[in-house]
């Protein structure tokens, strides 16, 4: 199972490096609409990352591999789901550390998160 | 246990074509070479054994235990290649190395190494700029770096230049040396088969025609010319893919004696290839694509 979220993390590299970017353009936009405005931006991350790596593998074809292998089918579904969670946590971590930096550096951005 | 895989009557059927009663039986320590025309039923067959797709009927044993009860301890020794690439082509071959090696418990680092060596295979290099031979090399690379006891492969040298074919082979061949080992692999180059194959088993229209070994089947069948005229008047053999002209017949036999007793020397009598019996056997007798 590790492995298989492993996998998905890894094959979305270039994904992930726009999401970095997403999560300080989200920060910048949404912040004008209050604590809303984060539930969105995570959501808006998650969902882009979750149905990133259902497409590579669908445009791969690769569940033909995973099935291949010796992991049941139930994991690999399993897999999927608990990675949307990870996603979930990466953005809110994301968020939290742009809030972070932004304190820190005292900069001229009001972030009502 | 001396039968690596065992196929009892297996079906499958589907809206426009169908599996119907296949039986295989595949032995330690030999190749089997799975043949038949496009659309016969062969990658249908390697996605049952493989468990990619649930059967109707029948059994499948592989290492004598059933393929779908014992699904996960099954796959942990087998090695598959398939026809087409399905790695992820986002990823390197190294990352793509170390998403699959984690998942087979006797995953071999030294081997696959030592396959990566021989194959110059790049590493660092994403999978989808490889070129076709490579991500073949790369896909067998991985199949044989689990100990894999039984060998599946869809169709490996359908796409592939004569060089790369051939060394191919030789590693087929050079495996088999280690006499607990088995391949079973489906192809529509007979030529390959002529090289490594051990048993040959014909499909066509999802049925098992034959399935036996390569050198009984060359021995026993012979393909018959002769003028017209000796057709009609000797009462037809068991000809197989009968195919007239205006100058006279073409025909596969199954029965080499038994012709040279009925015609004698007045008709050649040529050793086929495996080409020559896959194309009598599946050959339409009614169906005719003329020229213009």
């Amino acid at each position: 199972m590790y492995h298989l979220i492993k996998k998905d993390i890894l094959m979305q590299k270039r994904a992930l490096k726009l999401s970095v970017l997403l999560i300080i353009f989200f920060t910048i936009t949404l912040s004008n609409i209050g604590p809303a405005g984060l539930t969105v931006g995570v959501l808006a991350i998650t969902y882009q990352l979750v149905l990133g790596a259902s497409a590579l593998e669908d445009k791969n074809n690769s569940d033909i591999i995973l099935i291949s292998l010796p992991v049941k089918r139930a994991t690999i579904v399993l897999s999927k789901y608990v990675s949307i969670y990870i996603y979930a946590a990466y953005a809110a971590i994301g968020f939290y550390l742009i809030y972070f930096i932004v304190n820190l550096l005292n900069l001229p951005l009001d972030i009502p998160f | 246990m001396n039968n690596m895989m065992e196929i009892t009557n297996l079906s499958k059927s589907f809206k426009d074509f169908s599996l119907k009663g296949v039986n295989i039986t595949l032995e330690k320590g030999y190749i089997m070479g799975f043949i038949g025309p496009n659309g016969s039923g062969k990658s249908t067959t390697i996605k049952l054994i493989m468990n990619l797709i649930k059967k109707d009927s029948g059994e499948i044993k592989i290492f004598g235990i059933d393929n779908e009860s014992n699904n996960i301890s099954i796959k942990e020794r087998i090695g598959f290649v398939y026809n087409e690439n399905h790695f992820y082509e986002e990823l390197t071959v190294k990352e793509m190395k170390e998403v699959i090696s984690p998942f087979y418990c006797r995953w071999d680092e030294r081997i696959f190494n030592k396959y990566a060596k021989d194959f110059e295979l790049p590493i660092n290099k994403e999978i989808k700029h490889l070129s076709k031979g490579m991500k073949m090399k790369f896909s067998l690379a991985i199949a044989l770096s689990h100990h894999a006891e039984l060998l599946i492969m869809d169709e490996p040298t359908s796409g592939l230049d004569p060089l790369i074919r051939s060394e191919l082979l030789e590693i087929l061949q050079s495996l088999l040396q280690d006499e607990n080992k088995s391949i079973f692999f489906s192809t529509h180059i007979t030529s390959d088969l002529d090289k490594i194959a051990d048993f040959i088993t014909l499909i066509n229209n999802g049925e098992i025609i034959l399935s036996k070994t390569k050198d009984e089947l060359l021995e026993e069948h012979c393909i018959v010319k002769g003028s017209k005229k000796q057709l009609t008047t000797n009462d037809p053999l068991n000809f197989i893919g009968l195919k007239q002209n205006d100058f006279g017949f073409e025909a596969l036999c199954k029965d080499k004696k038994e012709v040279i007793k009925q015609y004698g020397n007045s008709v050649i009598i040529e050793k086929p290839t495996l080409e020559d019996i896959m194309v009598f056997y599946t050959r339409r007798s009614d169906h005719h694509v003329s020229s213009y």
